[in-house]
């Protein structure tokens, strides 16, 4: 689900567009403060290789993990006026509150995660920091936001994700499809004339 | 800087490598792939 508002977007939007369009959509997308992103991606990267090894930093790594989402949503919201973004922030909002009022982890429930690979099940049952998750109980507030959608077969891939990462990945959709298609719309207006 | 027929692949790049990161940075899911 990670990737699939993506490559569905892309799909769907380069047979609506056609591969010439679709590509020179693509490259005329400029996103305010886009460069944030692959920032705020490296510096989770960081995090979670470190928080298994330096102390004091996985004390403090739930916190750091909220900064990189309230620099995201800042940065979407600058983006809010492209169609799509408005979902993308809600979904990204929707991971971001449930991960404050839970200390900053993503709740995954058991069920949901019994999917994986029965490592990962322990690992949420022995509480270990896993990137940034832990396992939902009784104490989880706001649980319908956690990671309780469990993704298997026939799906190609095994996951649990969140309401939030649907309605994320539908507003990459829409905005995908918004992009590629303005600019089929334009020429085709050009050449019209 | 290349150019695919007027299409600026670098550009391209750079927009993929924005909007995959806006996705596996914000992202919930567990076990991401």
């Amino acid at each position: 689900m990670v990737y699939d508002g993506i490559v569905i977007g892309l799909i769907v939007g380069f047979i609506r567009a056609g591969w010439r369009s679709g590509l020179t959509a693509l490259s005329q997308i400029r996103i305010k403060g886009g460069l944030i992103f692959p920032i705020l991606l490296v510096l989770q990267f960081c995090l979670f290789y470190l928080q298994d090894r330096v102390a004091w930093i996985e004390q403090i790594s739930a916190y750091l993990f909220m900064v990189v989402y309230v620099a995201g949503l800042y940065v979407l919201w600058l983006n809010r006026s492209f169609k799509g973004f408005w979902w993308i922030f809600a979904g990204v909002a929707m991971n971001f509150i449930v991960m404050v009022v839970n200390g900053g982890r993503m709740p995954v429930s058991l069920e949901a995660a019994s999917v994986l690979d029965p490592v990962y099940v322990q690992m949420l049952k022995d509480g270990t920091v896993m990137y940034k998750h832990a396992l939902l109980d009784e104490s989880t507030r706001l649980p319908f936001l956690g990671d309780i959608i469990p993704l298997t077969s026939p799906y190609p891939r095994s996951q649990a994700i969140s309401i939030g990462d649907v309605v994320m990945n539908i507003g990459i959709f829409i905005y995908l499809q918004h992009v590629m298609l303005a600019y089929k719309k334009r020429t085709s207006l050009v050449e019209a004339k | 800087m290349k150019k695919m027929e007027g299409i600026k692949v670098s550009r391209i790049v750079l927009n993929a490598v924005i909007v995959a990161s806006v996705v596996i940075a914000l992202t919930s899911g567990l076990k991401i792939g």
